[in-house]
């Protein structure tokens, strides 16, 4: 990072020229309700398996939206295509009214500043301590002052309850650390979008509290939209605007946390209640057990 | 026989895609070397520094010991022969032609292949694995001009470098052979080998050298990229960087030797 020379203090915040920093290209035109991501019929193929059957829905300002779903019915998937890290069979996504399908790369740059992800693993960079894997957004995309940027990165720390750590490496942490880690850097740049890919697994019940506090306060106070994936049905009811069930595919129910307690729908009481017993399958295979078995 | 087939065709899609990888890399790390500063994305100077150290300073022993011992080795073979003719002394002719043209690049090569580009295939793979390259991604950086342009500057002027110094510790293997074994003057060795040697042997060897650091260079990233699944892929990988890279070098530097003697 020795290349990154701090510039004069009195440039502490965003430059409007250069790189735009958070908030230099920020629409102002998005209120509180307003739809900031657009999800229309996306399907997505691995191979010949076709993992999502044409999903759609909407995602407003200030709004936390649950997405549950069994393991493997494709929940990571369709973050790393709203991410844009990948690319839809078919169907449209758009992030503050703009279709990211089909963007070029340096089109997309403006949109990613905008928004924060946390991946099912951390994904931290294990070359760097976890106060340079904070920073990094920050040194690469603003032109804030070396200091600004090291209590920035103290702040994060702190609401994720981890301000003594910042010195060690990524391999030093426990799993639920990581997380958290990667949840302080998701939020470094301040943005207005964030995608948590099961924030709580691997977290402690009051971790799991605090996590659940800090996305609803992002959401209340800043106005952050948050798409969250997770299993932790506790969590998901505490914070939840909207909840999106996926299965097999597709979206099975959708509503808010009152309408889907209320609901009567086999599989969505399964879920939500954690029962082994009912319509879910155990696996995600067509074929007939025996006939596996068997038929070689 | 069909399955044998098939497997021949997979691999041979394979090696397509990898190749088109390699020069898909090429091109996108010269965008961002060449253009993209132009464009506000800076080039990461200090990580080109700390990349050359690591590639470069830390692999100064290994290239010293492996041109120290062949150039021992060839020294004594090579006086032994020419001692039958009376004319031992073009041993040092033989040497210095040798090293700075052939066998330091050569041997410089292939030791950068298993010490750069077996740890960028697997530093590349891991961060694959482990979801880095995402990440990196979704915070709008390009891993191309965040991780490959800094290694790739620092391969394609480190391997030159190391070649030099590879040369002349090959020479001087030979020198010690020359002078202290069979105990003949240290003047008659140096001054042939002047004699026998052109500037174009070394521009020869220095461009050999470079040409041959992008080769472990772009394959060791491009394998690291192509990981798929966890450890296992990457040890894949890492093998892979090892083995196309020697076997690219030895053949691009046949061809250049040929191309490039008369
Ligand atoms: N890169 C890939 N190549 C092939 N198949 C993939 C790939 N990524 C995901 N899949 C498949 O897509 C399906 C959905 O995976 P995904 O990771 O989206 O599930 P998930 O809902 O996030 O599950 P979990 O709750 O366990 O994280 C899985 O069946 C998986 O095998
Ligand atoms: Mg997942």
């Amino acid at each position: 990072m020795s290349e990154q020379q701090p510039p004069p203090a009195s440039t502490a915040s965003p430059s409007p020229g250069s790189e735009p920093g958070p908030g230099a290209d920020r629409d102002a035109a998005f209120q509180k309700g307003d739809v900031i991501i657009r999800v229309r019929n996306i399907k997505k193929s691995y191979g010949d398996r076709e993992i999502l059957h044409g999903i759609s829905f909407d995602v407003r300002k200030g709004e936390t939206v649950i997405i549950m779903g069994g393991s493997g019915h494709g929940k990571s998937t369709m973050l790393r295509l709203m991410i844009g890290a990948e690319l839809p069979d078919s169907g449209t996504i758009e992030l503050f009214g703009k279709e990211i399908t089909g963007l070029a790369e340096q089109e997309m740059y403006p949109l990613k500043k905008r928004f924060g992800v946390l991946f099912q693993h951390g994904a931290l960079f294990a070359s760097m301590t976890v106060g340079e894997n904070i920073a990094l957004p920050l040194r690469e995309h603003t032109d804030l002052d070396e200091k600004i940027i090291s209590i920035i990165v103290k702040l994060k720390l702190e609401l994720v309850g981890l301000r003594d750590f910042e010195d060690l490496v990524p391999s030093q942490l426990s799993g639920g650390m990581r997380k958290r880690v990667g949840l302080a850097r998701s939020i470094a740049l301040d943005p207005e979008i964030i995608f948590y890919d099961e924030p709580g697994a691997g977290l402690d019940p009051v971790m799991l509290a605090v996590i659940d506090e800090l996305i609803t306060g992002l959401s209340d106070k800043l106005g952050v939209a948050s798409i969250v994936v997770t299993h932790e049905m506790q969590s998901a009811f505490r914070i939840a605007d909207r909840m999106l069930l996926m299965h097999g595919g597709n979206i099975l129910a959708e509503g808010t946390p009152e309408e889907i307690r209320a609901s009567d729908d086999p599989v969505l009481q399964q879920f939500i209640n954690g029962k082994a017993e009912g319509p879910i399958p155990l696996r995600l295979s067509s074929r007939d057990f025996a006939e596996d078995l068997l038929g070689g | 026989m069909t399955a044998a087939l098939a497997s021949l065709g997979r691999s041979g899609l394979e090696i397509i895609g990898f190749i088109v990888g390699c020069v898909r890399l090429l091109g996108e790390a010269a965008y961002w070397l060449l253009v993209g500063p132009f464009k506000g994305y800076k080039l990461r100077v200090g990580e080109i520094l700390r990349q050359s150290v690591r590639i470069g300073v830390n692999a100064v022993p290994i290239v010293f010991l492996v041109n120290f011992f062949v150039g021992v080795t060839l020294a004594v073979t090579v006086a032994d022969i020419l001692n039958i003719f009376g004319a031992p002394e073009f041993t040092g002719a033989v040497m210095g032609v040798g090293f700075w043209r052939e066998l330091a690049p050569l041997l410089t090569g292939i030791v950068m292949a298993g010490f750069a580009g077996a740890s960028l295939a697997a530093e590349l793979g891991t961060m694959k694995v482990n979801e880095e390259l995402m990440a990196l991604e979704a915070m709008a950086l390009n891993p191309v001009r965040y991780l490959c342009v800094p290694r790739l500057v620092a391969i394609l002027v480190m391997v030159p470098v190391l070649t030099l110094l590879g040369s002349a510790f090959g020479i001087f293997g030979g020198y010690i052979v020359f002078t202290a074994l069979l105990d003949f003057s240290p003047k008659a060795y140096y001054d042939k080998m002047v004699e026998a040697m052109a500037y174009k042997d070394i521009w020869v060897g220095c461009m050999k050298a470079g040409i041959f650091g992008t080769i472990v260079g772009l394959v060791g990233l491009v394998q690291g990229f192509s990981v798929r699944g966890g450890a296992e892929g990457v040890g894949r990988a890492t093998t892979n960087a090892v083995v196309y890279s020697i076997i690219l070098i030895i053949g691009t530097d046949c061809a250049l030797t040929i191309a490039l003697y008369f």
